[in-house]
């Protein structure tokens, strides 16, 4: 059993110092994820990881410890901010992100993770979630795919085909730049 | 810096700077909302009840019938046993 899934489980029995713990070590993560899938709104991603982690208390007794309960929260998490997206109509959730002619301005080598930030932001949030979690998060295809609630497939299609996109934009952002 | 390399790079560390402060307390303020709506509920029940059921009539059918029950040796066994299995269960959930 691993440290967050006895963590949880004192959680589930009613220890809140339990719970406060598991929050300390996965609040870096979940805002992180947060904050990428706002683009950058750091004030609506910490209010999205916040009700996050309420939902996560409240549910505590649900969390099975099949997956890892950074999985698990990532479910919820992004459960919220689709909820918010469609509420506040952040972006167009139904359609996969399109390639887009207005570049940024052209950046350094060195401002390359900034580079893949603003090319992240014009992905779909799917695909952005997905590469989000597969790569930078570390968790596994079926770890994703169920905090994603899609089937296995589905998530795979949404990682080759971002990671294509993603690919073209910083190709042509760097042609760009370059001439 | 090939694309795999941008994505695998970890994402940014955020400082807790009190986040997880705030979400405990709205933690707290969430199970004392709980524990009242809780206690709240059960004196509503508590006070229903006590306006609503026949209480002395049902108390002096249970001093009736209480009495005949526990005079039965069968039904005193399977109790026992009932209770004794939830005793063992407890102390095999605890290992």
């Amino acid at each position: 059993m691993s440290e967050s899934e006895w963590l949880a489980r004192e959680a589930a029995a009613g220890d809140a110092a339990a719970f406060g713990v598991l929050v300390r070590q996965h609040q870096s993560k979940l805002r992180g994820f947060l904050l990428r899938m706002t683009k950058g709104n750091h004030a609506l991603a910490d209010d999205l990881a916040q009700e996050t982690f309420l939902e996560a208390f409240r549910k505590i007794a649900q969390f099975s410890g099949d997956g890892s309960f950074f999985g698990w929260l990532c479910a919820i998490g992004y459960s919220r901010y689709l909820m918010e997206a469609r509420k506040r109509k952040l972006e167009n959730l139904d359609e996969a992100g399109n390639l887009s002619d207005d570049a940024p301005e052209p950046e350094t080598a060195s401002l390359a993770r900034l580079d893949l930030e603003k090319a992240m932001a014009r992905l779909a949030p799917a695909q952005r979630a997905a590469l989000t979690l597969c790569f930078a998060l570390g968790l596994s295809h079926e770890e994703a795919a169920a905090a994603l609630n899609i089937p296995l497939g589905t998530l795979k299609s949404h990682v080759n085909r971002g990671r294509e996109k993603l690919s073209a934009m910083l190709d042509a952002w760097r042609i760009k730049a370059v001439s | 810096m090939s694309i795999d390399d941008l994505l695998n790079h970890p994402l940014s560390s955020i400082a807790d700077d009190g986040f997880s402060e705030r979400v405990m307390d709205e933690v707290r303020a969430h199970r004392r909302r709980r524990l009242f709506v809780t206690a709240a509920s059960v004196a509503a029940c508590v006070v229903l009840a006590l306006l609503i059921l026949p209480l002395r009539t049902i108390g002096t059918e249970l001093g009736l019938v209480v009495p005949q029950i526990a005079s039965l040796e069968a039904l005193n066994i399977t109790a026992a046993v009932v209770v004794l299995s939830l005793l063992l269960e407890r102390q095999f959930a605890r290992l």
